[in-house]
């Protein structure tokens, strides 16, 4: 569980209330695993996603960014005059197993819940936007229906190229970008009504 | 290891011990469960597909009037022997389970977005629609292996061949859900809806046709009535997907 270089037997029990915190202690970001750096190479390669993603973007496969997004989400659709947190956990989880599922079926080596769940997490970023909008713009009319359609293929299309390039497979983009797409729609659905 | 906690005790590193292989051994079971039940490399198989061939499928599922060799790829050892078929990747007649399990999942969506805009959502329609296909298709599985075994039908393509053929119609349903809830008039619909069942019988007839008469080599000088009463199954089957599709489309 901890890395080595602790050193337990220097510190004392109340040195955990205090301020001065063990020798050699990491800082804390570093060792919740909240790597900021990350967050933003990531979320920047979800905002382009006309560059070609490089295959070791998801080495490290950390729910904190998703985390984040997830928690933003929920707080534009409740600023926006729905709480739907039970909801969107609920979706999530359901959508996570099943892309999970697909994803180990349909590619030759297979892929780890938390790397899907990571890259889901990170590509909801056009959704939370669009929530975000939501909340000075009520999306009824033609313009909504246009955002929210562009909102879906953006989202689909960014996280179908992080998963045909970190799974190396060959001519499934679009395969892979349908049922993510149902996923999002699904959030989408959320957001709209 | 909690030392500054002063639990500074064989017994509390014993304990996480225990803790940690109380759970891989857990999840060792359920994977062992798992693979019993669930044939992982044979799965595989049925989802090894790629773009072209599923945007090929499915013009074929609702154009198969022009299509002309409709027989699978054998995949053949080096000694020349057979080893099975070639995956749905390179050869564009065998069956895939892609596009039945998201047709299904997309029927269901699409029940709830019908009732949705009827006004009436409610996510019981969800599990009621998911239910409903999932008795449709194993009623469909258990009458056609049923009646394979009553007629004497040498069975030697496998059971997910049977699920992926019944789950083909599932995408004449969407084509036809879709275009009622994009406000089709009641003519528009029925031509839709009779147009897809026929094109999928067409399309289960020429594709099954390996599975039901296996000496299909043979010419029709041979209407003997073993083969008259397969040729009539067969039918049977492409006519009862109009009557299926009836059921499930809303």
């Amino acid at each position: 569980m901890q890395s080595a270089g602790f050193d337990y037997s220097s510190g004392s029990f109340w040195s955990a209330f205090g301020t001065g915190g063990f020798a050699d202690e990491p800082p804390l970001l570093e060792e919740l695993g909240i790597n900021f750096e990350h967050i933003k190479t990531k979320s920047l390669a979800v905002l382009n996603p006309f560059r070609i993603v490089p295959d070791t973007i998801m080495d490290d496969a950390d729910l904190a960014g998703p985390l984040l997004f997830m928690l933003l989400f929920g707080v534009f659709l409740m600023l926006s005059g729905k709480v739907h947190f039970g909801y969107i956990y609920g979706v999530g989880l359901l959508g996570v197993v099943s892309i999970f599922l697909i994803l180990n079926l349909m590619s030759g080596n297979g892929i780890d819940w938390s790397r899907t769940a990571s890259v889901l997490g990170y590509c909801l970023l056009p959704m939370v936007m669009l929530s975000g909008f939501s909340v000075v713009l009520p999306l009824g009319g033609f313009v909504g229906l246009v955002l929210t359609v562009v909102s879906i293929l953006w989202c689909s299309f960014s996280s179908s190229g992080m998963f045909t390039s970190v799974l190396h497979m060959s001519e499934q983009r679009f395969l892979v970008a349908y049922p993510v797409g149902l996923f999002y729609a699904s959030f989408a659905l959320m957001t709209v009504f | 290891m909690y030392s500054q906690f002063g639990f500074n005790e064989p017994a509390t590193q014993l304990g996480m011990q225990f803790a940690g292989n109380a759970v891989a051994q857990g999840t060792a079971y359920m994977e062992r469960n798992f693979n019993r039940w669930v044939d992982m490399p044979a799965l595989r198989h049925y989802f090894n597909v790629s773009n072209m061939y599923v945007i090929n499928k499915l013009r074929l599922i609702l154009f198969p009037w022009r299509h002309s060799p409709w027989s699978r790829s054998i995949k053949r050892s080096e000694t020349g022997q057979m080893e099975g078929f070639k995956p749905p990747r390179e050869d564009i007649n065998s069956p895939d389970l892609y596009i039945p399990v998201l047709a299904i999942v997309t029927y269901i969506l699409l029940c709830g977005l019908a009732a949705g805009q009827q006004g009436s959502f409610h996510p019981e329609k969800l599990y009621v629609a998911g239910w409903c296909s999932l008795a449709f298709l194993l009623f469909e599985l258990i009458s056609m292996r049923l009646t394979c075994y009553f007629l004497n039908i040498p069975f030697e393509a496998s059971m997910l061949d049977l699920v992926a053929y019944s789950g083909y119609k599932y995408v004449c349903i969407i084509v036809t859900d879709v275009i009622k809830l994009l406000g089709a008039g009641k003519w528009l619909s029925t031509t839709v809806f009779v147009y897809t069942a026929l094109s999928v019988g067409f399309f289960l007839l020429r594709s099954m046709r390996y599975v039901i008469l296996p000496d299909a080599a043979a010419g029709p000088s041979t209407f003997n009535p073993q083969r008259k009463r397969r040729m009539w199954f067969l039918l049977t089957i492409a006519a009862m997907q109009m009557v299926f599709m009836f059921f499930l489309v809303n």
